[in-house]
């Protein structure tokens, strides 16, 4: 009997921040077969989309669709302080859905970007940040820096696609054409296939933001050359100084190791103004190299609804905001949710354990389309179709372009945002909103 | 006779409670009923504060001594109820206990005593008043709230105990005293006002401030200062007896003496180097 083959082209990606959208898939009776052109995460991220899934299960035991969502909307609509919690790896359309769903039961709502980027974002809240898309790195950057980051093996394509080899405009030789700088506490690929390494010691980023701000805008400064700050001497960041003043187009590639290391949301405040500062002399920029394929998404999304992108209260009926207070971590630490729906993120894998251990001790609705720690131990367990694969929607990539990602392959199960929809509906119908 | 009112907490809840209504003039003048009758936000519904508290008046003598009588006496374990005295304005309240986030934030008169440990945020937005903890404080004490420039505004602040990160972050105005050690960043940002530090503070102090004095009593195991703070003289301040005996007055007694030595240290210089850090020679 004839196979049915149907080759997929300009697939999108949706393992990281990235959002590589040349990816050609080929499916087989509806089962995906081969996977060219993505990195070995993101092809193993395509070919095991649909193996592993969970069953419908209520305390562990299978059940139907129907009374999984009965019981979620029961749980939900019970609880006092309820969490809503995910939305990093859904589209957008499912995250509109989480909103909607906090504010009518007045919960609280919070994105994985709170313990990864969400720094970043409350120091965008005070000082801005000069950013750009990848589009303008590709064709224009002559200097790179990668800050507390290793795209090499998170975001493998980065490279290639958009900041050191892609051949832009401007740089139609693509890699000889760039300066590429890493800044980072221990060597990695990224660090090794630069033009130059600064190993500096750990959790000294704001020191260090401090120290350029000062040398790139000429103001004194208590150290001489010889002082060593974050382990470099000050004639070295003097240098790296003179570098970023002498570019024609540069741009700082941010991650974790500047959003979390000692100082958090200050670090990238520094950062920040940092990079407004340079553009009294040239073009810089800089941006943070987004983890999850959709957490800027996640972000975009609750600012639009709530006004604020993570850490969102609706318990007064109006949202408000307090990273710390209404962040997941924080929360959970203190033990003050009764209840908690959780969307496309794995806080089972994620969370740190005495923080993650609070949720095994309050029911839990978990969508998710793989088993994985959380599908072990939620209350309620909805598989969905994989959006990305199964399910169609908007993704946004780390420079916040948002990009309409594809359904390739059929599944037995709905999508996020249509069972986030028929939870809302009954929640809705049950507290007569 | 003055009343004085008691509010014993009959249970700790377990999940989070939100109680600016729990301050002294929300309080005055009225019965046991009426103060049962005032609402508190227990997760995300609306109780009565008899549900929480039980509730006791007591008539006393107007005191002759300078020290106010105690309007409002709090006891329990108040760590899940936040909000408590936020926009105070007048009278007293003492709390035998721990507290939550943002106590006496955005208060703009009256004293609060805090016999206990408190959590983030006290003194939030302070205008004018004064905050004593006998305890421990938590982190962002007397800073601004998220995507806001100025916080602290005036008043005082005395922590017997350490504190957390970010003390007076952004502060536009008043005093803040810690007997013991800080965490990261005090003075973050600051645009004016005075911080005081008895112990070790954390890395990063006076960090991006833009005016403002940072003094810090205890010489011994200092972090490096940020490199953007320049050495100026070593010199007693006029000030510093003054605020001694302003602080003596408020029961803070210092073993230092008037006419203790001060390194003085400007910055930032990325901010225009207006702010100063004084270090006890």
């Amino acid at each position: 009997m004839d196979q049915e083959l149907k080759v997929h082209s300009d697939v999108i990606c949706t393992f990281c921040g990235c959002l590589c959208d040349d990816i050609e898939v080929e499916v087989v009776d509806n089962r995906i077969s081969k996977v060219k052109k993505a990195c070995m995460i993101g092809r193993n991220k395509l070919m095991h989309a649909q193996s592993n899934n969970p069953d419908i299960t209520i305390a562990g035991k299978p059940t139907s669709l129907d009374a999984a969502i009965n019981e979620a909307v029961n749980i939900l609509t019970n609880a006092r302080f309820p969490l809503v919690y995910g939305l990093s790896s859904t589209t957008t359309e499912a995250q509109r859905e989480m909103v909607e769903i906090a504010e009518i039961l007045n919960a609280t709502i919070d994105n994985p970007s709170s313990y990864c980027h969400g720094p970043g974002l409350m120091a965008r809240q005070q000082v801005g940040l000069s950013s750009c898309t990848l589009g303008e790195v590709k064709n224009r950057a002559d200097l790179v820096i990668f800050w507390g980051c290793n795209p090499l093996e998170s975001h493998v394509r980065h490279l290639t696609r958009y900041s050191v080899s892609a051949k832009g405009m401007f740089h139609p030789e693509g890699r000889k054409s760039r300066k590429i700088v890493s800044i980072d506490i221990r060597p990695t690929p990224t660090t090794k296939s630069s033009d130059w390494f600064i190993q500096v010691t750990p959790g000294n980023t704001f020191e260090i933001a401090t120290l350029l701000r000062a040398l790139v805008a000429n103001n004194p400064i208590g150290k001489g050359d010889d002082a060593l700050i974050a382990g470099v001497a000050v004639s070295k960041w003097r240098e790296l100084a003179e570098m970023i003043r002498g570019c024609k187009y540069g741009v700082i590639f941010f991650g974790l190791g500047v959003t979390q290391c000692r100082g958090r949301d200050i670090n990238v405040e520094q950062l920040a103004v940092l990079v407004s500062e340079i553009n009294n002399h040239t073009r810089f920029y800089a941006m943070a190299m987004r983890g999850h394929g959709n957490v800027a998404g996640g972000n975009q999304v609750m600012t639009w609804q709530t006004g604020f992108p993570l850490a969102v209260n609706f318990s007064r009926g109006y949202p408000r905001y307090n990273p710390g207070e209404f962040s997941v971590i924080g929360l959970l630490a203190r033990k003050e949710v009764d209840a908690a729906l959780i969307v496309a993120t794995d806080p089972g894998a994620h969370l740190p354990a005495d923080t993650g251990d609070h949720l095994k001790n309050i029911p839990v609705i978990y969508l998710e389309p793989h088993n994985n720690p959380t599908t072990e131990w939620a209350t309620v367990v909805i598989p969905v179709a994989q959006a990305g694969v199964a399910a169609s929607g908007t993704y946004y990539r780390m420079d916040n372009v948002p990009l309409r990602v594809k359904k390739i392959v059929d599944s037995d199960h709905l999508s996020d945002e249509e069972v986030l929809k028929r939870i809302k509906e009954r929640i809705t119908h049950a507290q007569n909103y | 006779m003055k009343s004085q009112i008691q509010l014993t907490l009959k249970k700790i809840p377990d999940i989070p409670v939100e109680a600016e209504n729990i301050k002294p003039e929300n309080m005055a003048g009225k019965t046991i009923s009426e103060i049962k009758a005032i609402p508190i936000l227990v997760g995300k519904c609306w109780e009565p504060a008899g549900d929480w508290f039980d509730i006791g008046i007591k008539e006393s003598p107007e005191s002759d001594s300078e020290k106010p009588v105690i309007d409002l006496f709090i006891k329990g374990d108040l760590t899940r109820f936040k909000r408590i005295g936020e926009g105070m304005s007048q009278g007293s309240m003492r709390i035998d206990g721990t507290v939550g986030f943002h106590a006496g934030a955005k208060m703009c008169g009256g004293e609060l005593i805090i016999n206990g440990n408190t959590g983030d945020y006290l003194g939030a937005h302070m205008k004018a008043g004064l905050i004593v903890v006998n305890g421990n404080a938590g982190h962002y004490i007397a800073a601004a709230y998220r995507g806001h420039a100025k916080g602290m505004a005036g008043g005082t602040i005395i922590i017997k105990g350490n504190a957390g990160q970010m003390l007076g972050a952004r502060m536009r105005r008043g005093l803040i005293y810690v007997t013991g050690d800080c965490g990261d960043a005090p003075g973050f940002n600051m645009k004016a006002g005075t911080i005081i530090i008895g112990g070790t503070p954390g890395a990063r102090a006076g960090a991006r401030m833009v005016r403002g004095t940072i003094m810090l009593l205890n010489k011994d195991n200092l972090p490096e200062l940020l490199p953007t703070f320049t050495y100026n003289c070593t010199y007693t301040p006029s000030f510093w007896g003054i605020a001694r005996g302003v602080l003596s007055k408020m029961g803070v007694q210092s073993e230092a003496g008037t006419d203790l030595l001060f390194k003085r240290y400007s910055g930032d210089t990325n901010e225009g180097g207006r702010g100063e850090i004084l270090i006890s020679a």
